[in-house]
Parts: structure tokens; sequence; C-alpha cells
């Protein structure tokens, strides 16, 4: 066994995981801050210049506050259930690729945490079971509009992940591999259009599979319009009502981790990953999930909350036959060998 | 190689563990959560074996799509409805220790008469893992097979389709004895056994909630018949 490439990936695992949760933190900031914009208002602005000390001081506020368990709740799952979410949020990104390999004391290293050569599959598969957080929180605070949500939740994710996944398959076929370290290296071939020399990033070759990506990603982490878990309106917050305090808080950052792996993986499939002009590398990638993340704020400021029934039609009447299509047309272009690599 | 086999041991007894626990968790729920453990177990005891594939298929079927649905109609049934797992009756009891026993016996006899190793085939873990997803996808796939994937494909698709309709509380068409019976399918004389009308026969049916007791958890729970 290669125990110093094994130390390696831990430290890097470690150290990407460590800047998901600074990450995570000021995510929350320009989330509140943008929103205002987009609102007329100001935002936090008083902690710290431009308000940026706020997500610590919020931090300290919910790690000081009481944690309490509902007399009716079920003890042992309504206390582990917002750690599942946590746990679960950030390991999507452990497949990321950040970068070309470098040579350090005279070692080479890769700069992706690991390349397993399911790499796709394992972010649905991680996706898959972060829901868990969600069904058994709300199933475990005794509480109605916990359990409303949490079923909500579950109906929701089952559809939108079978979108996500389906999606994907037309990148499959035109790699031929699922691993993202592939991916990335297709994308960075050139793509000659007439007389146009573009990158083979495959939001060019595969648009219809990127819009449904972004869609049944959004609904994927809950987010609005697709925020229906934890509809305010309906039903006060949803399957985190009975949590407070520091197990609050995590649901929260699971939240936003979410959309950050969401949309680092989105980066990478879609929009060449590290790829760009000039030189490649990770800053390449940090502008493009930047995007996403600008985004899904813009979304969240801009769009009401769907209904439930229109939640699902659009799942099951127009986001999965259209992947099937994308998915027949691409095999059809792919064994006609146009586009082939 | 320890380590591995030492990881290996830890995996297994959780998995082990777990599903004792499936079998002995008073509240389905927990059954269900330990389900999950067990089956999470067996996918990194497949990553071990650097079968990540199969690991991955495990986890997005059974955990991701399979117990998700599990939980979610346990919360569609009253907790306090559900039948008592542990007890009842006697001869119910007596029953299920023979079953459990027999089948106990069966597996022992299966392993017993057998060496537990196998014969050692060509595919070493380094092998699998060279060949990787690519390999299965292209013998999955190969001229000899697809029709046979496609059939599977659709039933599992039909199958989705069909499984959050209930939620939505539509009504189900299901033809009814009598119009069948009249003019048949293909010629043939189809007579579907008259089930009984739940809610004309006056039975207590579960509802979402005790007070709340509105139609689309009726029709959910009758099957959806008029």
């Amino acid at each position: 066994m290669d125990w110093e490439a094994l130390i390696v990936s831990y430290l890097l695992g470690f150290v990407l995981l460590n800047i998901l949760l600074v990450l995570m933190a000021y995510m929350t900031w320009f989330e509140r801050r943008l929103v205002a914009f987009f609102q007329d208002r100001i935002g936090p602005n008083r902690t710290g210049p431009f308000g940026l000390l706020q997500p610590i001081a919020d931090g300290v506020k919910l790690i000081s506050k009481e944690d309490i368990v509902p007399a009716n709740a079920d003890r042992l799952i309504f206390l582990v259930a917002p750690l599942l979410s946590f746990v679960l949020a950030p390991l999507g990104a452990l497949v990321v690729p950040f970068g070309d390999s470098i040579t350090l004391f005279g070692r080479q290293i890769d700069l992706y945490v690991i390349d397993i050569n399911v790499a796709a599959l394992y972010f649905l598969a991680v996706g898959s079971m972060g829901v868990y957080g969600i069904i058994l929180g709300g199933y475990a605070s005794g509480n109605r509009y916990s359990l409303l949500g949490a079923l909500r939740s579950t109906a929701q994710v089952i559809s939108y992940e079978l979108v996500l996944g389906l999606s994907l398959v037309g990148i499959f076929i035109l790699t031929g591999s699922l691993s993202l370290v592939e991916i990335l290296r297709a994308q960075q071939r050139t793509l000659i259009l007439g007389g146009l020399e573009l990158p083979n990033w495959f939001i060019l070759s595969q648009p219809l599979a990127f819009v449904l990506f972004l869609i049944a990603a959004v609904a994927e982490t809950n987010r609005a319009p697709f925020d229906l878990p934890e509809a305010e309106t309906e039903l006060i917050a949803g399957y985190f009502t009975e949590y407070s305090g520091f197990r609050f808080s995590f649901y929260f950052l699971a939240e936003y981790i979410n959309m950050i792996v969401v949309s680092l993986i989105a980066a990478t499939l879609f929009l060449g990953g590290i790829d760009g002009p000039f030189i490649d590398g990770v800053w390449w990638l940090v502008a493009k999930a930047f995007i996403f993340l600008f985004f899904y704020v813009w979304l969240r400021a801009t769009l009401p909350r769907f209904r439930y029934d229109q939640l699902m039609g659009l799942a099951w009447k127009v986001l999965l036959p259209l992947a099937l299509i994308n998915i027949g047309v691409t095999g059809l272009v792919r064994l006609w060998g146009i586009g082939a690599l | 190689m320890a380590i591995e086999v030492l990881i290996f041991y830890l995996l297994a007894g959780v998995a082990i563990a777990a599903a004792a626990g499936v079998v002995l968790a008073r509240n389905p729920v927990h059954s269900a959560v330990s389900l999950v453990l067990s089956f999470i177990n067996v996918a990194a005891i497949y990553v071990v074996l650097r079968a990540e594939f199969l690991a991955v298929a495990q986890i997005i079927v059974y955990t991701g799509a399979i117990i998700v649905l599990v939980l979610f109609v346990l919360m569609l049934v009253q907790q306090q409805d559900l039948p008592e797992f542990h007890g009842g009756r006697p001869l119910r009891r007596a029953v299920g220790f023979l079953l459990g026993l027999a089948l106990l016996a069966e597996v022992a006899a299966a392993i017993l008469t057998r060496s537990l190793r196998g014969a050692p085939g060509s595919w070493t873990p380094e092998a699998v893992a060279a060949v990787g997803v690519r390999w299965l996808g292209f013998e999955l796939f190969s001229a000899k097979k697809p029709i046979r994937w496609e059939a599977v494909g659709c039933c599992c698709g039909g199958w989705e389709e069909g499984a959050p309709l209930p939620y939505e509380s539509r009504r189900w068409d299901i033809p009814s004895a009598a119009t069948v019976g009249k003019s048949g399918f293909y010629g043939w004389k189809i007579q579907f056994p008259q089930l009984e009308n739940p809610v004309a026969s006056g039975r207590k049916i579960g509802t979402f909630g005790r007070e709340n007791r509105n139609a689309g958890a009726n029709s959910l729970m009758a099957g959806g018949r008029d």
C-alpha cells in the first residue's frame, strides 16, 4: 500500500473540508448582502468592515443557544439526524479535480483528493444519502409540520435525483468515462465549429443537459424556488421547526455546503472546471462556481415558490422526458460518429 | 493485506450488528435506519474489494431509493395503527420461530458443506480495478444483451413513474370486475376478485392524521377504488 499517497490524499481532503467550511460561512454573508441589494435594502453591514464578521457573530450566537429536545421526539434519531446531514454534505467535493499534478519535494502530487472511476455516480450517491438527514430529522421531531416537510423532501429528492442522474448520461456517452478527471480532460480539447475554435466544454455540446442539471440541482439542494420542505408560509420551517441552537446550524451549514459542492461539480462537468484562457488553474474553477452561487441567490431573490403539484409535474412530465430525449439524441450522434472523441 | 482484513472484519461486524438491529428494533423507523447502516457497510466492503461501481450502485439503488420509499410509507401510516410486531399469538410465534430455525439450518448447511473461500478465479481485486466500470459497460451493453436491458429499464421506468402518483392523490382507473368480465382482454374472460370497498363496509382506514381524514389519504389507503 502506498502510504505516502494515502497521507497526501487525507491532507488534501482535510484542507478542502476546512476551505469549504470557511466558504460556507461567507456564503451566508454573500447571500444576505446580495438579497438585500435585490430588495433595495443594505443587509448586514455593522459587524466588521462591510459586515464581514457577521458569519462569526452568527456562529457564536447559534452555539451558545439552548439545545432543546422536544418531549415528543424520537430522541436518538433527533440528535443524530442533523449530524448526518452535515457530515454527508461536503463528501461530494472530494472527487472534484482542482488542478493538474504538481511536483513537490520530488514527488508527484495530483491536485485532487481521489480519482475514482465512478466519481460522477459517487456524487449522485452522496446526494441521495443526504436526504436522510432531512427525512429522519422531520420524522424524529414528533411535529406534524416537520413530518410534512420531510415527506415533501422525500418525494422531491427522489424525483429530481432521477433527472439529475439522467442529465449526466449524455456526458458519459461523449467521454466514455464516469471519472471527473477524465471528463475534465475531454473538455480541455478544442471544439472546431466551422471557422470557430471553441473550448470543448459540455455546456456547448450538451446545452439541454446543462439546463436540466441546473434545475435538478436547485431542487436537490432544496433551495428556492424548490424550497417546499421548509416553506415557512405553510410549514413554519418544515423539517427543522423543532431544532434550535447548533443542531439547527448543522442543517443550515449543510444546505450551504451542498450549494457550494453542487456548484463545483456543475462547473467541472459543464464549464470545463479548471480549464480557461491564459493559464489553467483553480481560479477558473472558483470563478465558475461563483457564477452558479450567484445564480442560486438570484433565483431566491426573484422567483416565488412552486406549488407541490407543479413541482411533481415539472419533474415527471417535462424534465424526465427531456432528459430521455437528450440521451437518445446524444447516443445517435455518437453512433453516427459526429462529435466522436 | 492485514489492514484490509481488519477493515473487512470491522465493516462486516457493524453490518451484522445493524442487520440484527433491523429485526430487533421495536420501532419500524429504527429498523429502516439499521437497514441503511447495514447497506452502507456492505457497500464499503465492496469498495475494499475494489468493486466501486457495485458499491455506488448499492448506495444509489438501495439506500438512496428503496429505503427512502420505505421511510416514506412509514411516515404516511399512523405509527400507533401498526400491528404489534413482537409477541402476538402463540401459534404465530411458534411458526415464526420454526421458519427462522429452518432458514438458519439451510444457510448453515450451505456454508458448512462447502469451503467458505470458494475456488480462486482469474479475477483479483487489482484486475477488477484495472478494467473498471468501462469494461462493465461494454459487457452489459454488448450486442448479445441490449434487448434484455431495455426491457428491464422499461419496467423500472414504469415503477418509478408510478411511484409518486398515489401521493398526488390521483385516482387509479383500475378496471372493475364488471367491465373486464364483459369485454375481456384479448378475448379472455378475466374475473378480478371483487375486493370489498373499505369505505362502504365501514372498516377503519388508516389515515395520515387521526382527525384529518381527507379524501387524498382515503383514496391512497384504499388503493383508490371507488
